[in-house]
């Protein structure tokens, strides 16, 4: 199957990116930036705020790669499918939730911190924002990061959709060992089915560009800027 | 394209401890619903749930460790090149809980793939092991990628697990939305008030043509269609058009090359909450010009969220071998718009084909269709 990648977005601890020809993409442990909705949006999100880290960096991301392919404005939803990969997931917010139902008896349970202890719910919130119908999962990643990309790629390679918004998203938790000394951050490409598209090619279990594997998400990141500043 | 076929089935949940105990359990009407019983439910707007009785004892390790031995106790060996699906919402929960309490500190069946390698290596499988998570379809749409990796002859057999726990975690998460009933699970009922939780495991184990014939599996039904579409409406309640769920039915129906009128019957999520039944009635409406028998067993095993799809699809697979569908436990006076089509009795049921449909947090649905076995 041969694909176009259209767009790409990332929130690291080194900074956020579309994509421009300034930016540099490090996947790398540290600290993520502060994040606001209007770094991503142009007019702010009313949930935000209320988004765990997780969500954030993975709304974020997707943001921006919606943005980068001329994806983020809509009137008629559209069939794009999503998928993330993760290995802890919301695990963070989940420990921020039931450390306020654990005591009282649950009274002091908090609804709005429920809400983000599913892993797929950042995907309920990008399809929201950008009129996605296509299917959306979360896929456990526990090496390489390219798991959600993969896993999309099956997808459109099936029929199940043209188009799909697919990356890879965790943060730190501070009850997981490892936590701080692996990468953290989201990164999302969007990738579009097209039988005339040029070098990128899925033959069901390898992602290629021209004679090269893709075997990392770092490495893809990294041919997808060249490619695209090569085309400006 | 290949056939896929489900050629061994198992499941675990508040009724039984394996597929007989569970249809007859349904099939007579009865609920596994009761009081909690493995923590306080005094802070909580209801003290039910689809507890298994043989989980509730206090233990070192995650339910869930117990959960999977009881759904994988007897089952014949599974093929070691199989590739496997799990699908869970929140894994070994219960060990987060007790991380937070200070009773531990184990944290090994909390993550997804933790729990697909739980399984993978008491099964001894070789084959891609990946774990779905997508709210209350997701093994809904575990089955679906499954299905699609036998279809597209990228596996010839397939094991697809989906698990839930009852935990104190996510009983107050509902609660604390006040999206539990405090009295019964009534689904597609005028008078329903909420949902209520359940727990369990299910397994298929799914196969191509030529891997029935090679191994002498007897085919307990095909998966003819499936579908995924995202409701792109709201973060909690589903969209009132279900229009999200008519777009998944309707290319479960082509992908099956199926007219709705071909449908026998419909397993629906049908959880007893007032917006998710009302949407599902709504899209059922728009879909067929006379409505098939539907029926939901939520109000039998409540609400077990990542594994509700493997369960039900398993009991779809029954229901088109006997040919009639089970009571909806709870229901007393049906949603006028059901047009009589779901019972608090069992129906009868006359076709080869049965449509089971999921939708969860996000806005996401799924739905499969399950085709009668030819050896039925």
């Amino acid at each position: 199957m041969r694909l176009d990648i259209k767009g790409i977005g990332w929130v690291t601890p080194s900074g956020i990116g579309s994509g421009q020809r300034d930016e540099t993409l490090v996947l790398a442990p540290g600290k993520l930036p502060a994040l606001k909705s209007r770094l991503f949006l142009e007019t702010p999100h009313p949930r935000f705020g209320r988004f765990d880290l997780y969500a954030k960096a993975g709304f974020g991301a997707i943001a921006l790669a919606m943005k980068s392919a001329g994806l983020d404005r809509w009137t008629q939803k559209r069939a794009i499918g999503l998928v993330a990969g993760t290995r802890r997931g919301c695990l963070a917010a989940d420990l921020a939730y039931f450390k306020t139902a654990a005591f009282h008896g649950g009274t002091m349970a908090s609804p709005n911190l429920f809400a983000y202890t599913l892993s797929s719910t950042v995907l309920g919130e990008a399809s929201i924002q950008f009129g996605l119908t296509g299917p959306s999962f979360v896929i456990d990643d526990s090496e390489g990061h390219l798991a959600g990309v993969h896993a999309a790629l099956d997808l459109m390679h099936w029929g199940l959709c043209e188009t799909a918004a697919a990356g890879w998203c965790d943060v730190d938790s501070e009850i997981m060992s490892g936590s701080g000394k692996e990468p953290c951050g989201a990164v999302f490409v969007l990738l579009e089915r097209n039988a005339d598209a040029g070098s990128w090619q899925w033959n069901g279990g390898e992602l290629t560009f021209g004679t090269e594997r893709i075997n990392d998400l770092a490495q893809l990141a990294r041919i997808v800027l060249k490619d695209r500043h090569s085309n400006e | 394209m290949n056939a896929v076929h489900v050629v061994d089935i198992g499941v675990v949940t508040a009724l039984g401890r394996n597929v007989d105990a569970v249809w007859d359990g349904l099939s007579a009407g009865r609920t596994g619903l009761a009081p909690v019983r493995r923590f306080a439910t005094d802070g909580y707007i209801s003290n039910l749930a689809g507890c298994i009785p043989a989980l509730d004892a206090e233990r070192p390790d995650s339910r869930l460790d117990t959960l999977v031995q009881m759904l994988f106790d007897g089952t014949r060996s599974v093929p070691a090149d199989t590739m496997l699906f799990t699908a869970t919402t929140k894994a070994g929960i219960d060990q987060l809980e007790r991380s937070v309490r200070k009773q531990s500190t184990a944290l090994d069946k909390v993550l997804g793939h933790q729990v697909t390698d739980l399984i993978g290596d008491r099964l001894g499988l070789n084959g891609a092991r990946r774990n779905i998570s997508a709210a209350c379809a997701s093994a809904t749409i575990a089955l679906t990628l499954g299905a699609s990796c036998i279809e597209q002859g990228e596996a010839e057999s397939v094991l697809v697990c989906g698990m839930d726990l009852v935990s104190e975690f996510v009983f107050s998460g509902f609660s604390a939305l006040h999206a539990l009933s405090e009295s019964s699970c009534r689904p597609f009922d005028v008078n329903r008030d909420g949902l209520l939780l359940g727990e369990g495991a299910a397994f298929l184990l799914l196969a191509s043509e030529r891997r029935c014939r090679q191994a002498g599996h007897r085919s307990l039904g095909r998966i003819a269609g499936w579908g995924i579409a995202s409701d792109a409406h709201h973060i909690t309640a589903p969209s009132r058009t279900g229009e999200g769920l008519i777009l998944a039915i309707r290319q479960a129906l082509g992908h099956a090359g199926l007219a709705p009128a071909d449908i026998a019957a419909v397993s629906a999520h049908g959880t007893g909450s007032v917006y998710n039944d009302a949407m599902e009635l709504t899209a059922f409406n728009t879909l067929f010009d006379s409505l098939p028998p539907f029926h939901s067993v939520k109000g039998a095993v409540g609400h077990t969220m990542g594994a509700c799809g493997a369960i039900e699809t398993i009991v779809a697979l029954c229901s088109l071998e006997h040919q009639c569908i089970p009571p909806t436990v709870g229901l007393q006076t049906p949603e006028p718009s059901g047009q009589a089509r779901v019972s608090s009795e069992v129906q009868a049921i006359s076709g080869n084909y049965l449509l089971t449909t999921n939708s969860g947090f996000g806005g996401v649905n799924a739905s499969i269709i399950l085709q009668r076995s030819a050896e039925s």
